[in-house]
């Protein structure tokens, strides 16, 4: 089947689309850009550098802004499915969606208007196997935004690595934290999977802090090398 | 004890058996029991060997195991306990006369409990995933839940046999974890 995904940039949506590339041609890639940085349906950080993750996967991109209003996102969304159908001919989509219902239902009925198929592969994984299954086929994550006590910006930019998901491990265990960031703890960026044909090296980047806890890593320069 | 986990899943496409049958083996694994995922066109080898089976849901919109009710038959010459969920709990309806009728529901909704049930006593918020349900009854049969669209639950009179037309694995699990505590 041909199929889209949509997608983020982040370590769901690009697992999500390594588990769908092994039967299935990825025909598209769909980033929705947001000018809302609360987005209640499409993560927002490292959005600016997902054309260089479609030159690595070597995947089309399709990238739509919206003012990422509640409700109104999924009309931007359909606008980008029914571009994806019309010029790609996909046949259904694929999402990183792992627990919520809210992400999860709107974009089955999005689906079902369509006629397209939806598969959510991620649904309700367990974390600890999600991050070991991440670790194990080698995608380089990168903490690209945190949203929670006690994460402080010393954790931007930081790599996930087994060091890093026993911090996590730890502070799962003291802080109820989400292994991989489902409460919106932190987000991700990829820069390199085993899908990817060549990988992004993070050049420059800086730290913009809301709160204590509270930040995004902003790339200022990166650029796509071979593997 | 052994589960057996009947994928209703068309054609057993891998990704679909990620989000279909994966979130219940979870809850079964992690309650320390041991499970075999058996696409629902196939014979099921060691019949006896199953203490339970649960029924998976299966994609929006897809009838294919409902067209193919042959394959089922099994569940009403077996006292052994059964849940099935959603396109699972629809398959029991069609094997014992219930209608299948239009009814699209996606996402979170309320059910509650109309009848004394292994489950849940009081309104729960469930995940639903239809473009059917079930109408009808049958005299083995109970509705042990409803909500404003109509049947979410039924329970067999004499055997251990169930039907929920919501996702418990999404937001009951509990549901899942009493089933296998029967």
């Amino acid at each position: 089947m041909k199929l889209a995904v949509l997608y983020s940039g982040g370590k769901d949506s690009n697992y999500a689309l390594y588990k769908a590339a092994k039967n299935h041609k990825i025909a598209c890639l769909i980033t929705m850009k947001s000018s809302n940085p609360e987005s209640y349906m499409f993560q927002t950080p490292g959005n600016d550098w997902i054309d260089l993750q479609a030159e690595c996967l070597d995947i089309p991109l399709i990238r739509v802004e919206t003012d990422g209003v509640k409700e109104k996102e999924l009309d931007d969304l359909k606008v980008a499915l029914l571009k994806a159908i019309s010029n790609y001919g996909i046949e259904g989509v694929v999402t990183g969606a792992i627990k919520s219902a809210y992400q999860s239902s709107r974009i089955q009925k999005i689906c079902l208007g369509l006629n397209l198929a939806c598969f959510n592969p991620l649904w309700q994984i367990d974390e600890e196997k999600f991050l070991d299954e991440l670790l194990e086929k080698d995608f380089k994550i990168t903490i690209v935004g945190i949203a929670s006590y006690p994460l402080e910006q010393d954790f931007l930019g930081v790599t996930i690595t087994s060091d890093i998901k026993e911090k996590l491990y730890k502070l799962k265990e003291k802080y109820s934290l989400s292994l991989i960031g489902e409460g919106g703890e932190f987000e991700s960026f990829i820069t390199d999977a085993p899908t990817f044909k060549k990988k992004i090296s993070i050049v420059s980047s800086s730290k913009k802090m809301d709160t204590i806890n509270s930040g995004v890593l902003e790339i200022t320069e990166a650029n796509v090398v071979r593997k | 004890m052994k589960i057996g986990v009947i994928s209703l899943v068309p054609r057993q496409e891998p990704l679909w058996v990620d989000e279909f049958v994966s979130p219940i083996t979870k809850i079964i694994s992690k309650k320390g029991h041991e499970f075999e995922i058996i696409p629902y066109d196939t014979k099921i080898e060691n019949f006896q060997s199953f203490d339970k089976f649960i029924l998976s849901g299966s994609p929006l919109g897809n009838f294919e195991a409902n067209s193919h009710l042959e394959h089922f038959r099994w569940i009403r010459r077996t006292r052994k306990p059964i849940l099935g969920i959603c396109a699972g709990m629809q398959i029991i309806g069609q094997l014992y006369g219930f209608e299948l009728t239009d009814e699209v529901s996606i996402g979170l909704e309320y059910v509650k409990p109309i009848d004394d049930n292994p489950f849940f006593d009081e309104e729960i918020q469930t995940y639903q995933l239809h473009t059917k349900k079930i109408t009808g009854k049958h005299p083995s049969f109970e509705v042990f839940a409803q909500n404003s669209q109509g049947i979410q639950g039924i329970q067999h009179q004499e055997t251990h046999l169930y039907g929920v037309l919501f996702h418990p694995e999404v937001r009951n699990p509990k549901i899942i974890e009493k089933f296998l505590n029967l």
